[in-house]
């Protein structure tokens, strides 16, 4: 066991299955197991005092831990500590000092690709932690009977298959 | 037709038809491939 | 013409106003928009599209060639109408879902990823810079040409303000490019253009009259061959001229990235329904108008300006000054995006990758600002010194693009063992082919249009080489088999997964399979 900041959980394994089956009717789901994903979240002030493309408040970026990917963070993770077993647990591999250049690039990408400014807004890094989110590995049978394997998001019920 | 030479007019004229119809069948090719696909899984049963 | 500088300064203004209105709004808090799905309609999305098409080349290349070649020009346009369900078609689904599985950004990126070679991306960006350039080139062309017609003034100082302000606009911000300021255009042009059309045709006559007074002044501008019929037999050259429009865009990066950032496919079917209707609607068009010319306009010194010179003789001015203004701004917004384009590949695929690895953020936008700089001076000098014909431009680096490209995309999903020698001999050989024949004149010695040779040596540069590089690595094999084919998952599963929570995805399987955590 070891104990880890965790963000809240927003669906229930019960739920899960429950939306899961409301979308495919034809299909039934169970929740196998939970796992831990690392990431890294940073929170940036943006202050951006400009007529045509004014841009103000907070920003947020999480890292992915293991693929070092950056990723616009919808709200501040809600967390709290929790103890888990070790084996649900998969390892963070990124260091805060070596992902916040990471996240601040994603961010500034992403913000210039968007509105299509070539002028750099100036961010305020403003908070940092490491996190871990937990997903639900959902197994999945068609009427097909054909077997397969989600994994979903259980703070935004996100999904994607698992090959 | 229209005044046009005859390998002029079947060159030309032809290809919005075509063009227009390609771009229906594709609108439903998409549509049966999707339809199909859920079809194949029930199918199966 | 005092008072059409004013109303295209108002015209500008306007859009600015929508630009500023919308963007304002949804700058309101940075998540919401930087995360907002642009939920417009497949109308809606065609029709934007369609707009951005309508440039430089639409209003003064193609009617200057119809002017002088009569129906021969049409041929362009054939390939034009379809060009889009083509590549739609043919690339579609597997490109979205390859480039998915790939997680690759950018269109060049997706090149190297797919075929596993640095090599790739060094000359698949060279090729695409200097193209994408000349391509805009094109575009300063024609924005000088629209605001000398606008201004009345002298066409060197119509080059320099008008680039001067495509160059300040790109560099301070593309406000002109949301979606519902692409929107605008496109009505205003689409509007324009028929009622030219509709005037024009009413006054020679309807089809059969502007072909009845076509044939008293040159027969030889009815037939497909060309004035004089100087293609006559030339099967080569008429082939290849429809051929670039409907299949080049599959080798254009910057239209390919489209598949890439696809969202769902029901939009995707839809808007492939309307854009087919457009184009039927709009590509013949300026193609028509250059006719018109012919017996509208027989006294016409630049062929480049049947359109501009149209719209004041059958408009009123200030109608005429509105359609010159919105195509001044279709101009801007083109050459803005692809200005963009072409200097995000420089600083991202050239310096940041070979000269300067650690390069800053501030740093890249400073070298694609000083690209973006620097490649308006070339194009004012270029405008100035020896003005290539808009049309001509335009073929030839949409040519070169298309040939250097075309067969790299389709390959990556539709042959599994298509390797890296065979995909840059081809990307060489195509570009190398198509710069040859155009610059040596070699079409009108062997009959063969450019884009058709360029085609037909990439696609033997493709087989040949490939037998000499090794087969793509296991993991990529599965990626294409992968890509090819229908999910094993339910539809409506598959229809809502999140795309963002892939590279987890990859991780977890691996840790699910071998059990223990996975070092990234």
């Amino acid at each position: 066991m070891r104990v880890i900041q965790t963000e809240r959980i927003g669906y229930e394994r019960k739920e899960i299955e429950l939306i899961l089956e409301k979308m495919d009717p034809e299909s039934a789901f169970t929740v196998q197991r939970h796992l831990y994903y690392p990431y890294l979240f940073f929170e940036y002030m943006l202050n951006r005092k400009s007529f045509f493309h004014p841009l103000e408040g907070n920003i947020g970026c999480t890292v992915d831990g293991v693929n070092k990917i950056g990723a616009l963070a919808d709200t501040f993770p809600r967390l709290e500590k929790k103890t888990v077993p070790r084996q649900a647990v998969i390892e963070n591999t990124l260091e805060l000092t070596d992902a916040e250049p990471i996240a601040e690039n994603f961010l500034l990408n992403h913000i210039v690709n968007k509105k299509k400014i070539l002028s750099v807004p100036k961010l305020q890094l403003t908070k940092q932690m490491v996190f871990y989110r937990p997903y639900w590995i959902v197994e999945g049978k068609s009427k097909a009977s054909e077997r397969f394997l989600l994994m979903v998001d259980a703070v935004s019920g996100k999904y994607h298959p698992l090959h | 037709m229209f005044h046009f030479p005859a390998e002029t007019f079947w060159l030309v004229v032809p290809w919005p038809f075509i063009w227009l119809a390609m771009g229906i069948i594709v609108y439903f090719k998409f549509k049966r491939d999707d339809e199909l696909e859920d079809q194949a899984k029930k199918g199966d049963e | 013409m005092g008072s059409d500088v004013i109303i295209f300064i108002v015209y500008l203004l306007i859009l600015l106003a929508i630009g500023v209105y919308f963007s304002r709004k949804a700058s309101k808090s940075p998540e919401s928009y930087l995360l907002a799905d642009r939920n417009v309609g497949p109308a809606v999305t065609a029709f934007t599209m369609q707009s951005t098409s309508m440039s430089g080349f639409m209003f003064l290349g193609g009617p200057a060639l119809a002017f002088q070649h009569g129906w021969f020009s049409i041929m362009y346009a054939i390939g034009d109408a379809g060009g889009g369900i083509v590549n739609l078609t043919v690339l579609g689904k597997r490109m979205r879902r390859m480039s998915e599985i790939l997680g690759a950004l950018s269109p060049i990126e997706y090149l190297e990823k797919r075929y596993e070679s640095a090599a790739i991306r060094v000359v698949g960006a060279i090729i695409a810079t200097i193209f994408l350039f000349a391509y805009v080139f094109a575009q300063f062309l024609a924005a000088g040409k629209a605001l000398e017609t606008l201004t009345g003034w002298k066409y060197e100082w119509a080059v320099i303000i008008g680039v001067g302000i495509i160059i300040f606009y790109t560099v301070a911000g593309g406000y002109l490019a949301v979606v519902w300021t692409d929107f605008f255009q496109a009505i205003v042009m689409l509007l324009g253009v028929i009622f030219l059309v509709f005037f024009g045709l009413a006054h020679v006559g309807g089809l059969s009259g502007l072909n009845e007074s076509l044939a008293a002044i040159d027969p030889s501008y009815l037939s497909i061959w060309g004035k004089d019929y100087v293609y006559l037999g030339q099967w080569g050259v008429i082939i290849g001229a429809s051929l670039i429009y409907m299949i080049g865009y599959m080798g254009l990066p910057h239209v390919v990235v489209r598949h890439m950032s696809m969202k769902s496919t029901k939009t995707v079917k839809t808007a492939t329904l309307w854009a087919a209707v457009y184009n039927q609607l709009f590509t013949y068009s300026p193609y028509l108008l250059g006719m018109i010319g012919i017996i509208l306009l027989p006294n016409l010194s630049d062929p480049e300006m049947v359109i501009p010179t149209l719209a004041y003789t059958l408009f009123p001015g200030m109608l005429a000054a509105i359609l010159l203004s919105a195509i001044m701004a279709a101009i801007m917004s083109t050459s803005d995006s692809i200005l963009m384009q072409a200097g995000t590949i420089l600083s991202r695929d050239i310096y940041q990758r070979f000269i300067d690895k650690n390069a800053s953020h501030q740093k890249m936008v400073l070298v694609s600002r000083l690209s973006v700089l620097l490649a308006g001076v070339i194009g004012v000098l270029v405008a100035i010194i020896q003005p290539p014909k808009v049309f001509d431009l335009v073929v030839f680096a949409f040519g070169t693009l298309g040939n250097s490209f075309m067969v790299p995309y389709i390959a990556a999903v539709y042959w599994k063992n298509a390797n890296k020698a065979g995909v840059l001999s081809s990307m060489i050989a195509g570009g190398t082919s198509n710069i040859l024949w155009t610059s040596f004149g070699w079409e009108s010695v062997t009959g063969i249009h450019p884009f058709l040779a360029g085609l037909i040596i990439s696609i033997i540069a493709m087989l040949i080489g490939n037998r000499f590089g090794t087969p793509p690595s296991e993991r990529i094999q599965e990626i294409f088999e992968e890509a090819k084919g229908e999910r094993l998952l339910p539809k409506n599963v598959e229809k809502n997964i999140s795309k963002d929570i892939g590279p987890e995805a990859k991780v977890i399987s691996v840790f699910l399979k071998e059990g223990h955590p996975v070092r990234g």
